[in-house]
């Protein structure tokens, strides 16, 4: 069983077989929190949203047909999650300059990764810096660059795939892509010489 | 293309998030999940299974079928109840024959000669049907059933006594092979005399009866039988065969034969 496709798993899943959706939920919990954590920037929120993710894939079990892939499936109720959240989010208020990015306790504020003159003095602390610098550039880009981004760069999908998933043209996909490269570009360009320095 | 993967720029920001640390899910509403997954895999595959199956799963069930159990035998019991109410009116009428017909046989026997069977306080429905199936036709033998339902018709308080009457026929079918008289329309004539003379005494329902029954034999030209039963009449009450018996035109036609 743990050689079968997600997709063969969710039909077993379907015939009654317990054990195929404890399969898929082991392969594709952990990347589905990542995806939806650095989507939404908020550790709670996040764990919120993933068991409520895994949730409607269990009540649409039942509906699910072969034909569709099953992490093509998944990630669009994950991102339709996420993106009604931010959505939520918007209406209720707006980001602050002071107001915590994630809620990790190590996660900074915006006033915090500013560059400041000091540098790294060792290793560690230069990639602790640098991802930090990473997340806030992330969190920075627009929600329909930032969804691309994240599942092109990190769960490495398709441009096609993420197209059904975003439920856009494919060109518009890669066109997204392209921007957010950009605006990472530039908002990391100060930092490249600690991107090189990194593992 | 949007990747620009010749870029080195962006080669080198990619292995930077690329190594970004992945964070674990909780383990908080894992299990809840899993029940939830188990929950809905039961009632997937119960969506599935055909109807009948499910109402055959559904009968299996030990609560079911210890139900079906019980209502088997209430069932089992209520027919049993019933069949036994329908029967039962049977051989009490022929046991209240025989009681009614036990005392004037007793009494009716040192007169009447061979006529009368030894009187029996307590006979048996047995010893009564058989004079029944004698004295009808040998054709059409009625049987147990129908013998008892003839002697006992329908709802009989005041319980008729034909018993002596067919007993006393016997002899006399005995006698004549013949046997013509229907034995049902003897006996349907002797329960209609009951019927109108139930306030009257036992002797004199016992008169009335043999009158009828001396008429039906009279009826079907059994004169010998009609004869016999007159004497019978006489013996017992001489008043009412003077009153009765005598006046009859069509009985003293065949009497005097």
């Amino acid at each position: 069983m743990t050689e079968q496709a997600d997709e063969d798993l969710m039909l077993a899943y379907q015939k009654g077989e317990v054990r195929a959706f404890e399969m898929l939920l082991s392969r594709h919990r952990k990347p589905v929190f990542n995806f939806i954590l650095r989507f939404v920037g908020d550790r709670e929120t996040a764990e919120d949203l993933l068991q409520e993710a895994f949730m409607r894939v269990i009540k649409g079990a039942e509906a699910y047909k072969r034909q569709a892939k099953f992490t093509t499936w998944l990630y669009t109720i994950a991102r339709n999650l996420c993106v009604d959240q931010t959505r939520r989010r918007k209406h209720r208020k707006h980001a602050s300059l002071d107001a915590p990015m994630d809620a990790g306790e190590e996660s900074g504020t915006l006033l915090d990764v500013i560059p400041g003159n000091e540098m790294a003095s060792d290793r560690k602390s230069v990639n602790k810096q640098l991802h930090e610098q990473m997340q806030q550039a992330i969190a920075a880009l627009s929600d329909d660059q930032r969804e691309v981004f994240l599942m092109r760069e990190f769960l490495d999908m398709p441009f096609k795939q993420i197209a059904d998933v975003v439920g856009v043209p494919e060109n518009t996909v890669k066109s997204r892509m392209r921007y957010a490269l950009e605006k990472l570009r530039l908002e990391l360009d100060e930092y490249k010489d600690l991107a090189r320095a990194a593992p | 293309m949007a990747d620009d993967d010749d870029d080195p720029q962006l080669r080198s920001m990619r292995a930077a998030w690329r190594s970004l640390p992945q964070e674990d899910p909780p383990e908080r509403g894992l299990a809840e999940l899993m029940a939830a997954a188990r929950r809905h895999a039961e009632a997937m595959v119960e969506a599935r299974t055909p109807w009948w199956k499910r109402a055959l799963a559904i009968l299996r069930r030990p609560a079911v079928l210890a139900l079906a159990s019980v209502l088997v035998l209430l069932g089992g019991v209520f027919a049993v109840t019933a069949t036994h109410k329908g029967v039962s009116p049977e051989p009490a009428g022929i046991e209240q024959t025989e009681m009614s017909t036990a005392k004037p046989q007793a009494a009716a026997a040192p007169g009447t000669g061979g006529l009368a069977q030894p009187a029996d306080p307590t006979p048996t429905p047995a010893a009564v049907a058989p004079p029944a199936i004698s004295t009808a036709k040998p054709k059409a033998a009625p049987t147990h059933h129908a013998a008892t339902r003839a002697l006992a018709p329908p709802p009989p308080p005041p319980a008729p006594a034909p018993a002596p009457v067919q007993q006393l026929a016997a002899p006399a079918a005995a006698a004549d092979d013949e046997g013509d008289a229907p034995a049902p329309a003897t006996r349907g004539a002797v329960s209609k005399s009951t019927s109108s003379d139930a306030a009257s005494s036992p002797r004199r329902q016992l008169d009335t009866q043999l009158l009828a029954q001396c008429r039906a034999a009279a009826a079907r030209g059994d004169c010998e039988t009609a004869k016999k039963i007159a004497q019978r009449i006489q013996a017992d009450d001489a008043a009412y065969y003077v009153q009765s018996v005598a006046p009859d035109a069509a009985l003293a036609k065949c009497l005097s034969k």
